[in-house]
């Protein structure tokens, strides 16, 4: 299968803290891949390396694009040499990486508040139309067309998402639930091929974790990819053809769902283990 | 002229210096809603639209051109001058500490401040310069009250740029994403957007804006001084404040009622006095409500 996403020997510290120690991990093209771990195993701060929010002290984040944006056909055809397609993220910019085809959801909802429930999304189309900011002020045809294409693929978005009747209200004055849903619904607006979702479940109430779980099964189907940082284990075990567990910012385990449920070091990190040095981990179950 | 003539009249002078307060706040403001910062060097970088459309009036008036061709020219300089300039701007003095503690911001933009204010002083003189009566003076009269050409031309230009610039940021992509860039620079780059590209254009959009009220400044009163920027500065910063600052139709509104205020006080009380009654306003309205006139959100940003 092609590699996606190649991370390799990544670190970052915070001071003396460190939240990232020579994690390697690969994410080939249309998995699902969960990543759990208890609180402040580095999870957070590996979405922020790979999006180009923080840039890691050493190792390198491969990514290929070369699909990208057109979807996917000639997947087949590329499968060979995948490794040389690969291109290192490092350096570039946060903006950059997403116009590369990495999106992602926050942890605490960020969404344009005072914008409408259909600017957010629109303003997540604007990675994907190539009219320059200033020609679109200037009204051409193109940049009309582009601007009516958007409009299109955020309203046909919004329906997906059965946020439609929602668009003209502002974001902020959804229901908690629902701006979960927008917030991914944004950033499918850029069209990725990697989609990053940060605890998209929490919060959520079961019916709406129910509808979520259907969701990413839908995107599955579609071979979109997803990184899922989740802690609710009734999220992640399903949906996920794959688990990597960070812990101290190592990786401690990785696996397929019900390899991860029995192994030790898993259950040792999540439910602590009494030993003479350390006390009783937050647990994340 | 009867009580009710008299304060008609004045509302109206005041709804023209309002008129101007309101192109000038119209920069503080939008750069405080995408960065946060107070641009306290705006004020002079309207003083360098004025002094910029002056030279520009100068040499074509030295070639003897007609005046709307000239009047046309001075604003078009002037824009072009002073959009370069806010760019220039936030590249070399804002980008690089952008990272940086609020404050060092604050006090980045009050040596650039300086540094326009004595650029200018260098380069024009430290005494008033003569700004050419460019537009014809006719006064039209109508129900006792009296207009001037100069006051229907700062009404006009002044409204015609807030309702581009309302377009602008309402209903383009650039509009939606400075307002999306205002709310959160993060999660905007993660959608792929190049969020110092849109701060920059803000300066230089905001900055263009001052360069017509400094072109309409020098016009109304018909002398400039280098140091004029830093009351007009202030008056707009108050006027951007009024509004709720960060909020673009607040800066409007916040204009015109500051020159209304000042109006009336001047009509009313002593022209002495007007610019502590602008001031008088901002404390009270500080005061009772903090937030300014139209502010629907403080920034409420980690």
């Amino acid at each position: 299968m092609a590699v996606l996403l190649a991370v390799h020997r990544l670190t970052k510290h915070f001071g003396g803290v460190m939240a990232l120690e020579a994690i390697t991990l690969q994410i080939e093209r249309g998995q699902t891949v969960g990543l759990i771990g208890p609180n402040g195993a580095g999870k957070t701060t590996l979405f922020n390396c790979i999006t180009g929010v923080l840039r890691p002290d050493q190792g390198d984040i491969r990514f290929s694009r070369w699909l990208h944006p057109s979807g996917s056909q000639g997947q087949e055809v590329l499968d060979v040499e995948e490794e040389t397609m690969l291109e290192s993220l490092i350096g570039y910019s946060p903006d950059q990486i997403a116009q590369c085809g990495i999106a992602r959801t926050f942890q605490n909802i960020r969404l344009f508040s005072s914008m409408s429930v259909l600017e957010n999304v629109w303003v997540g189309t604007f990675a994907r139309t190539h009219a320059g900011l200033w020609s679109a002020m200037m009204d051409t045809a193109e940049a009309r067309r582009e601007e009516q294409w958007a409009y299109e693929r955020a309203m046909n978005l919004l329906e997906l998402a059965e946020l439609a009747d929602y668009a003209y209200q502002q974001a902020g004055s959804l229901p908690f639930g629902l701006q979960k849903r927008l917030e991914i619904i944004r950033a499918l607006a850029t069209d990725p091929a990697l989609l990053l979702l940060d605890e998209p479940a929490a919060g959520l109430n079961p019916v709406e974790k129910q509808t979520l779980l259907c969701w990413m099964e839908r995107l599955k189907a579609q071979r979109l990819t997803i990184l899922l940082i989740e802690h609710d284990m009734q999220v992640v075990m399903p949906v996920s053809d794959r688990v990597i567990v960070l812990d101290y910012g190592r990786k401690i385990a990785e696996g397929s769902p019900q390899a991860i449920q029995s192994d030790p070091r898993v259950i040792e990190a999540y439910l602590g283990v009494p030993k003479p040095m350390s006390g009783n981990r937050d647990c994340g179950l | 002229m009867t009580s009710l003539q008299l304060f008609f009249q004045q509302l109206a002078n005041g709804l023209t210096l309002g008129a101007i307060y309101a192109l000038i706040a119209l920069g503080y403001t939008m750069v405080y809603g995408v960065i946060q910062l107070i641009n306290f060097a705006h004020g002079e970088v309207f003083m360098v639209g004025a002094y910029g459309a002056l030279s520009v009036i100068l040499l074509c008036t030295a070639a003897h051109l007609p005046w709307p061709v000239v009047l046309l020219a001075a604003a078009l300089g002037a824009l072009l001058l002073c959009g370069g300039l806010g760019g220039v701007i936030e590249r070399i003095a804002y980008r690089p500490i952008r990272r940086a503690p609020r404050l060092n911001a604050l006090i980045t933009a009050i040596g650039m401040s300086f540094f326009l204010q004595n650029a200018l002083m260098l380069c024009y003189g430290a005494t008033d310069r003569q700004f050419p009566s460019l537009i014809p003076s006719v006064r039209w009269d109508v129900g006792g009250l009296s207009f001037t050409g100069m006051q229907l031309l700062i009404w006009g230009s002044s409204a015609v740029l807030m309702a581009f610039l309302q377009v602008l940021v309402m209903s383009t992509k650039l509009g939606k994403a400075m307002r999306a860039t205002s709310q959160d620079p993060v999660a905007c780059a993660l959608l792929g957007i190049p969020v110092d590209r849109i701060i920059a254009i803000t300066f230089v959009i905001g900055s263009a804006l001052g360069a017509i009220g400094g072109l309409l400044f020098g016009l109304y009163y018909g002398t400039i001084n280098f140091h004029d920027g830093y009351l007009m500065g202030m008056k707009a910063f108050t006027a951007a404040v009024l509004g709720g600052i960060g909020n673009i139709p607040g800066a409007m509104i916040g204009g015109l009622v500051l020159g209304m205020l000042e109006g009336l006080g001047a009509g009313y009380l002593s022209s002495q006095w007007k610019n502590v009654f602008a001031f008088v306003a901002l404390v009270a309205l500080l005061l009772f409500k903090p937030t300014g006139l139209l502010a629907e959100r403080v920034a409420e940003r980690a």
